[in-house]
């Protein structure tokens, strides 16, 4: 448990690790400016091609990351909370491989089928997250002893890479030049990177975020064990359901945004609950602002190191992401 | 959190601005005449006589080289592997179309793709683009096609000129040595696939097909020539399609790509294998199919016949 | 589901069981005899019995037909033997039904393997494609193994599953990013494709040993299986050393996986599904299910293979897009049935 006077001066670092990262981010890239020359540029005075670097093609994809990389990170804070286990994550249970799921078709399908459908992309992605969650629960339900949340992960674990496997046999046979795009989307490359896909992701996103801290209250009562819950008047069900709905939209709108990208959910949300226990109310704004920071700091790290190579950013978060599991999984009891 | 919103919020209305702005005039820059060519889309002003091009559509690496054309960037490593021109791009950088941040850095003067590129849009806010559809020129159109885009057709003109003497003094060489009729396969070997190709899709099926004029067997002329132009085919239907000779396309990494198929009777009882007349020829040189590597890959075809006999 | 239905089901088991291994049966030799026939060149009736008479003589036919076409059709046999009964052991053993040998990295580690050997050393005959991927596996397997492993706990079931999914995960990470890198992803599609294009004898009897060797040890333990498959604490006091089973039978999916993959590159689906469709007419008893899913299995990759091979002559379909086709309506169909999972 956190100490209230220790509450300021935790968030105080994370934020300022995150402007940090944020303006080391904005700064460093392939083409690697310096301070004055961003100092320059916020006085207008800079030249035109730092200006395209900058501003059309940096910052998005920073801004991308960041808002993708605090939503994941919200969806698997509420998913661990939801199956009281912290193994979980939007990746991890398939929300993320049924959102890409979905989107891929739209996309390998783009050139056929009419735009209006594109516009609707965020709810398709919601579909294919939310149906992907609904199998991935049904199956893992045992008649007698209800959600055993390592089954639920196990299952979700199957699923999503069976999914994985038949999007990319399907799909190849469908358009072969769109192939190589949707291989490295399911793999995390952070492509959100454009003004007008923020532009509608990202009020999306921060509404959501909105709304999941408004139930802070019932998120902690979640935390306690089901007979007090309901004795405290929690409608369990109901919660459970609304909470799953959110961490689907979380976990599915990211995806379109910053590709599939698992385990950031996990990370940050383990941190944060190490950190900084588990009331809601805390750990809401502190994981958003750790997922960010996690996520602009691989695909910063994706994006300096990795160019022309074409490794995408969540390669990078997977090969941190699965041996940080497994050191969980040293840690936890099994359940 | 209201302070760290609030400041957020500055930083970046700032940052939005200074992008927004309106960017410096550049200097007058002389524009090509952008000709109407089938399967050629300009995007943007297309500039005659482009410094830095950026180069995606690698196809057509060859065809700019050729004309003096210089290329800042390669997307395929076979390029850089080619002995027809990978050391023109000895300093050139390794780029896929989204790299946006690593491509504006260039400055390209220009940028070529591939039509139905998914960054498409990305790119054309870097610089002009040129889109290209694959095969609606052939191998020779092309070079006259970029000659025209970037006023280079005397050059152009000069290398076909030269092309049509070499290829006379090849068939010359070679009539003498096999039959005007003989047939060839094009194919390659690639783990676990056995691929042919038509006369349009590099691997020297122009070289063969259409700059030397030889036949191909009947089977490959109805189900690969006269259709994709390409395919994957079974060991078992292989007979069926391998000529008298077969040019076969090896590099380091399909040496042993087709141990298996080598092994069996049924390549060793192909007519062509017993004969000898499997010419091994360098994946990386004849993979293209533009001037610079034509002008080897007809040496080199002419060598392997020889050596062959 | 309800309790008299599976009473029912219960009773007429005996008949049932008899009439799917007949179907079985039937559909095992239908398999085999087209496969021989048919392909990308069709030969009739009289063609093929010439040549299965006197097997050695050469002649055009007989090389399609003996030489690629027979090695192949055994290849199936074994893989799919093999993949399928390797599915249902690492279900009994785990008591989960997503579990699948996948689970233990061994595609994923086979699939490393090879993509660093492609980077190291460039070009690979078939032969040391295949030590390679089996050297993968094995060493992905104990990776798993031993991070499942708690000093005092002994094993957990979950523990291993969990840890085997994360050990996927990361390897395959780790072989896309290396891939991408060193640009190797036309080297190795085919075998990520998976697929039985190329098989001959040479491969099949570098292979063969380690599937037959499986499927005998798996059937002299089925019993031990079927206890194990129950509950830890039931096995335990029925005498059973549950950890040195569990370890055991772990290694037999490990030999049969590793050989299969290795042979056909990665494939999924096969071990999953078989074994709850055969389960659904023999129940959990292993003694029945192991055999009869190895018949099953072996009998579904025949006709896969004869789909991939015939279906757009002469070209050959990759194998995981058609078993992915067939599998996700299987796969659905089978949690509409739900309640026997």
């Amino acid at each position: 448990m956190i100490r209230k006077n220790q509450l300021l001066p935790s968030f105080s670092i994370l934020l300022l690790l995150l402007l940090l990262a944020f303006l080391i981010s904005l700064s460093v890239g392939y083409a690697n400016s310096s301070f004055s020359e961003l100092l320059d540029l916020i006085r207008g005075q800079a030249d035109s091609s730092t200006l395209l670097i900058i501003g059309r093609i940096r910052l998005p994809r920073i801004v991308a990351s960041m808002i993708g990389g605090a939503s994941l990170s919200l969806a698997g804070l509420l998913l661990q909370t939801l199956t009281r286990n912290p193994l979980a994550d939007s990746g991890i249970l398939g929300i993320n491989t049924g959102a890409g799921l979905v989107v891929a078709i739209l996309v390998g399908l783009s050139s056929s089928i009419p735009p209006v459908f594109l516009a609707f992309t965020p709810l398709f992605a919601m579909l294919g997250g939310g149906l992907t969650i609904f199998l991935v629960y049904w199956l893992a339900r045992k008649k007698l002893y209800g959600i055993h949340p390592t089954r639920l992960i196990i299952t979700g674990v199957g699923i999503s890479s069976m999914l994985s496997g038949i999007m990319v046999s399907i799909i190849s046979s469908l358009d072969d030049f769109k192939m190589e795009y949707i291989v490295q989307w399911l793999s995390g490359r952070v492509n959100g990177g454009d003004w007008s896909t923020l532009m509608i992701y990202s009020p999306l996103l921060i509404s959501v975020w909105l709304v999941t801290f408004s139930r802070s209250r019932s998120l902690n009562i979640m935390n306690l064990n089901d007979q007090t819950a309901m004795a405290l008047g929690l409608h369990l069900q109901k919660e459970r359901l609304v909470t799953l709905v959110l961490a689907t939209a979380l976990g599915a709108l990211s995806v379109v945004l910053v590709g599939n990208i698992t385990f950031v959910g996990l990370i940050a949300g383990h941190i944060t609950r190490r950190w900084l226990g588990n009331d809601h109310r805390i750990t809401i704004p502190a994981s958003i602002i750790l997922g960010s920071l996690i996520l602009l700091l691989a695909d910063t790290f994706g994006r300096v190191l990795l160019v022309g190579t074409g490794i995408p950013t969540g390669i990078i978060v997977s090969m941190i992401g699965a041996p940080y599991f497994l050191y969980l999984l040293k840690q936890t009891q099994p359940s | 959190m209201k302070k760290f919103l609030a400041t957020c919020s500055l930083v970046l209305a700032f940052l939005w601005l200074a992008a927004c702005s309106s960017t410096q005039p550049s200097t007058k820059v002389e524009l090509s005449s952008m000709p109407e060519i089938e399967g050629i889309v300009y995007h943007g002003d297309i500039p005659k006589n482009p410094q830095k091009v950026v180069n995606f559509a690698y196809s057509y690496t060859g065809y700019l080289l050729q004309l003096g054309i210089d290329v800042s960037s390669y997307s395929l490593d076979l390029e850089k592997d080619s002995p027809a021109f990978g050391d023109q791009l000895k300093d050139a950088v390794q780029l896929t179309t989204a790299d946006t941040e690593a491509i504006a850095a260039q400055e390209p003067d220009v940028i070529l793709v591939f039509a139905g590129d998914d960054n498409l849009e990305t790119l054309k806010e870097i610089a002009p683009v040129i889109e290209i559809t694959y095969g609606k020129s052939d191998y020779l159109e092309m070079l006259t096609d970029v000659g025209q885009i970037f006023d280079k057709e005397k050059e152009a003109q000069a290398w076909l000129d030269q092309w049509e003497d070499k290829v006379a003094s090849a068939k010359s060489e070679l009539n003498g040595i096999i039959d005007e009729s003989t047939t060839f396969t094009v194919m390659d070997f690639f783990d676990k696939n056995i691929y042919l190709y038509g006369d349009n899709f590099g691997r020297g099926g122009e070289l063969v097909y259409k700059a030397l004029g030889f036949a191909a067997p009947a089977k490959v002329q109805e189900d690969i020539i006269s259709k994709d132009g390409w395919f994957g085919v079974s060991q078992e239907a292989l007979p069926d399609y391998i000529g008298d000779y077969a040019l076969v396309n090896v590099n380091a990494t399909t040496k042993e790509a087709a141990a298996s198929l080598k092994e069996s009777d049924i390549w060793k009882n192909l007519p062509a294998v017993q004969a000898g007349h499997v010419l091994e020829v360098d994946y990386n040189l004849f993979y293209f199919s533009d001037p610079m590597s034509l002008d080897l890959q007809i040496e080199a075809f002419v060598k392997a016949i020889k050596d062959a006999q | 589901m309800n309790q008299e239905e599976t009473l029912l089901s219960r009773s007429t088991k005996p008949k049932q069981l008899w009439l799917v291994f007949f179907s079985i049966c039937l559909l095992f030799l239908a398999g085999i005899y087209l496969s021989l026939r048919f392909g990308a060149i069709s030969y009739s009736h009289n063609q093929l019995m010439e040549v299965l008479q006197e097997p050695m003589v050469q002649s055009a036919v007989q090389d399609v037909v003996v030489d690629l076409r027979l090695p192949r059709i055994l290849a199936a046999l074994l893989v799919g033997a093999a993949m399928a009964q390797a599915g249902a052991i690492m279900q009994g053993v785990t008591r989960n039904a997503i579990a699948d040998p996948g689970l233990l990295g061994i595609n994923a580690g086979a699939g490393l393997a090879l993509i660093l050997a492609f980077a190291i050393f460039g070009s690979l005959h078939y032969s040391q494609i295949l030590l390679i991927c089996l050297l993968g596996s094995f060493l992905a397997a104990i990776l798993v193994f031993s991070l499942s492993y708690q000093a005092q706990k002994g094993y957990n079931q979950l523990r291993l599953i969990l840890s085997g999914a994360m050990v996927a995960s990361l390897f395959s990470a780790l072989g896309q990013a290396i891939t991408i890198y060193f640009d190797l992803s036309t080297a190795v599609i085919g075998w990520q494709a998976g697929g039985l294009v190329q098989v001959n004898w040479k491969m099949l009897a570098m292979i063969a040993p380690f599937i037959v060797l499986g499927l005998i040890l798996a059937q002299l333990f089925a019993h031990q299986l079927t206890i194990l498959s129950l509950n830890e604490t039931v096995a335990k006091n029925l005498g059973q050393r549950t950890f040195l089973m569990t370890l055991l039978l772990l290694g037999i999916v490990l030999l049969q996986s590793a050989a299969a993959v290795a042979l056909v590159g990665s494939l999924s689906f096969v071990g999953l599904i078989i074994p709850h469709f055969i389960r659904m007419f023999t129940g959990k008893n292993y003694r029945i299910l192991l055999p009869l899913t190895a018949f099953a299995g072996a009998t579904f990759l025949i006709w896969v293979d004869l789909i991939c091979r015939s279906i757009n002559p002469p070209v050959e379909t990759p194998m995981s897009a058609v078993i992915s086709i067939i599998g996700l309506p299987c796969f659905l169909w089978l949690i509409r049935k739900g309640d026997h999972l």
